[in-house]
């Protein structure tokens, strides 16, 4: 279909303006993503707060969509995709938030990995955080937003042509921006081999696994990785202070925090 | 450093600064969505490659 039609009962701008509200939104996400060798992007101290800020206002393009196409389908897909969303960025900002309390700091560009003690932090929070990549940008084993068996096509049901294809490239550009987060952040100094190696594991995870039910997505988030994950940040917090207070008597400085913003000029070009 | 996006947020009124900023995040853009089509190609590559075996009219020979 090469003309976007829209659907006679949808509120008219409101049914426009939510793909574009959200390929804007994937794309403004860029702007926060550090390209080692080339740009740093947006560089303060509250940058990984606003990435979350940015990929948590999704949800509100895909209510945007769902409720204005006047459709019970785009509205129950809808309701879905809001209730997935919101489930796993709970474990997936848990995760990231125990690097960054190792890290001291929100700073995305000053972010280092040359610390034994991340390593061995870094390997369960990775595993949190690339299953909830994978439910947050709608891949396989969670995309129920788009099941055909149980809903027509979700939230995107009413859309045709331009406006499909622009939540399809917001799909794919969210997809971009987690893998090349998620280099940076675990793998920083093999930066672009491993976007590309993420990149084949995300397409072979849609090859190889199956669909979760509903209620197994829900259970996998709540049950299972919230669980693990707030824990892990706890575990964190607790191991960083005890380290602190140990090394604070006995050398007199405070390593992790102070030292953090030492170490991590080396990342800067 | 080479490029900082920070001057389009900001929306310094440095008159060059600005037109050259928005030059490079047009571009970044550009190049993005170039990206984004050449990773949906690759997706579909990959889901081919790994469907991949030998076919009945193939067992025989």
């Amino acid at each position: 279909m090469k003309e976007p039609l829209i659907v006679s009962g949808a509120n008219y701008y409101i049914f426009l303006s939510a793909p574009i509200v959200l390929l804007t939104l994937s794309l403004t996400l860029w702007v926060f993503v550090p390209l080692p060798g080339f740009a740093y992007g947006v560089d303060n101290n509250y940058s990984f707060v606003v990435v979350f800020l940015f990929s948590a206002l999704n949800t509100y393009a895909i209510i945007l969509a769902g409720l204005s196409s006047n459709s019970r389908y785009s509205l129950i897909g809808g309701v879905r995709a809001i209730a997935q969303l919101i489930s796993y960025e709970v474990p997936l900002s848990l995760s990231l938030l125990t690097l960054f309390c190792v890290q001291g700091s929100f700073n995305l560009s000053a972010f280092s990995v040359s610390r034994v003690l991340f390593f061995a932090l870094a390997l369960p929070s990775l595993v949190i955080f690339f299953i909830s990549l994978l439910a947050e940008t709608n891949r396989t084993p969670f995309d129920l937003p788009e099941a055909e068996a149980e809903l027509v096509a979700g939230y995107n049901l009413e859309y045709s042509s331009i406006l499909f294809s622009l939540f399809f490239l917001a799909e794919y550009s969210n997809i971009l921006v987690a893998a090349s987060l998620l280099s940076f952040l675990f793998f920083n100094s093999h930066f672009y081999i491993s976007v590309i190696f993420f990149c084949l594991l995300i397409i072979a995870v849609r090859a190889i696994l199956p669909r979760y039910t509903f209620v197994q997505m829900i259970n996998l988030c709540w049950k299972t990785l919230f669980p693990l994950s707030l824990s892990l940040f706890f575990l964190t917090v607790i191991i960083i202070y005890l380290l602190n207070a140990s090394l604070s008597s006995l050398y007199n400085v405070e390593l992790y925090g102070a030292l953090s913003h030492s170490v991590s000029v080396e990342t800067q070009p | 450093m080479l490029l900082s996006f920070a001057g389009i947020f900001f929306l310094s009124m440095g008159g060059s600064t600005t037109i050259l900023l928005a030059a490079v995040y047009a571009i970044t853009i550009l190049s993005l969505i170039v990206a984004i089509a050449f990773f949906t190609v690759l997706e579909r590559k990959v889901l081919a490659a790994i469907q991949r075996r030998r076919g009945p009219n193939m067992v025989g020979q």
